[in-house]
């Protein structure tokens, strides 16, 4: 069963809290301090969950997931958004066709391992 | 020649459904927590004696996993729509991502390819928007789930004018309030219900 998950943000105390509590439930939780690094990871060979920052300095959330469709790294992933903006505006521009859930900080981890399972399970279905 | 009455009895079937179609039609569009609800939804439905069509914006590769896991949940059939599919009550249709599906005379499926609408494909308002006032007694009903942007919105308001029934996810329980909160803004959504309650009313609507 895959249960690989990557965190996307730069904000150090927002990996640590998703690596600890998604660590306990045994997910293998890798941290990604920016986007550039996310790609990185991907290049790598990381497939499964994607929680994704959008305000990132440098590359953004959604500059990001256009980089994962250019370069060919979606299948075999789910980009769910981890972010503080309850509306994340227009810019999009489609690219919400990626992303299949899109969880609000602050969270709780109880609310983020039952948002990771559901995602999960599209990828072991 | 093969008279109809002595052709076998799946093309009978096949006959029979292209010039009967469904008895009710229930259109579905979702986006960006969206596979979630649907799930709650389907979980909750019985077989209806109507068709479900169901737009959900998502990469191609989920497509297969998103019909298993919702089948898993529903007690109707589910399947990926297929161009030129006759649409039958009692069966769950997903339209496959990359191609826009229209409904043609309210009973049978349409893929066709063309630009994105909404920066989408496909559109949820291409669908809704190619549904026909219905006859009498057919009942059609909209729905816009979870989603970012306004996809729907346009079609919502479409379905409205063709005697349709509207319904918008409340935004309490959207991941993303977005479409949803575009679809009300038309001032065509008749009610705004939490998923449970959308199932209810399908429910209602189709079965009392």
């Amino acid at each position: 069963m895959s249960r690989n998950v990557m965190i996307v943000d730069d904000d150090a105390s927002i990996r640590k809290l998703v690596r600890a509590g998604l660590t306990q439930y045994g997910y293998h939780v890798q941290a990604a301090e920016s986007g550039a690094a996310c790609l990185d990871l991907l290049q790598s060979g990381f497939r499964g969950v994607i929680l994704m920052d959008i305000q990132m300095p440098d590359l953004g959330g959604w500059a990001t997931i256009r980089s994962i469709l250019d370069r060919q790294f979606l299948e075999g992933n789910i980009i769910c958004m981890l972010t503080g903006m309850n509306d994340p505006g227009s810019d999009s521009e489609g690219l919400e066709t990626y992303v299949t859930d899109y969880i609000v900080k602050p969270f709780g981890i109880g609310e983020l391992v039952h948002r990771v399972e559901q995602a999960t399970a599209f990828l072991e279905n | 020649m093969t008279s109809p009455a002595s052709a076998p009895t799946s093309v009978r079937n096949a006959i029979a459904s292209l010039t009967a179609g469904p008895s009710h039609l229930v259109l579905i569009g979702s986006s960006t927590g969206g596979p979630r609800v649907l799930n709650e939804i389907m979980a909750l439905l019985p077989p209806l004696p109507a068709a479900v069509l169901v737009v959900q914006h998502m990469p191609r590769f989920i497509n297969p996993s998103l019909v298993r896991t919702l089948a898993s949940n529903c007690r109707m059939p589910v399947c990926l729509a297929q161009d030129q599919q006759p649409l039958e009550d009692g069966h769950v249709y997903l339209a496959p991502s990359d191609l826009h599906c229209r409904l043609v005379h309210n009973c049978h499926v349409t893929l066709v390819d063309g630009p994105r609408i909404n920066f989408v494909k496909p559109s949820i308002d291409v669908t809704m928007q190619s549904i026909r006032r219905p006859a009498p007694g057919f009942r059609v009903m909209g729905i816009i789930l979870t989603g970012m942007g306004k996809d729907g919105a346009a079609g919502l308001r479409h379905v409205k004018a063709m005697g349709g029934f509207t319904i918008a996810q409340s935004e309490a329980t959207c991941a993303v309030y977005g479409m949803p909160r575009e679809a009300v803004l038309t001032g065509c959504v008749d009610h705004q219900l939490d998923p449970p309650q959308i199932a209810h009313r399908i429910i209602q609507s189709l079965l009392a």
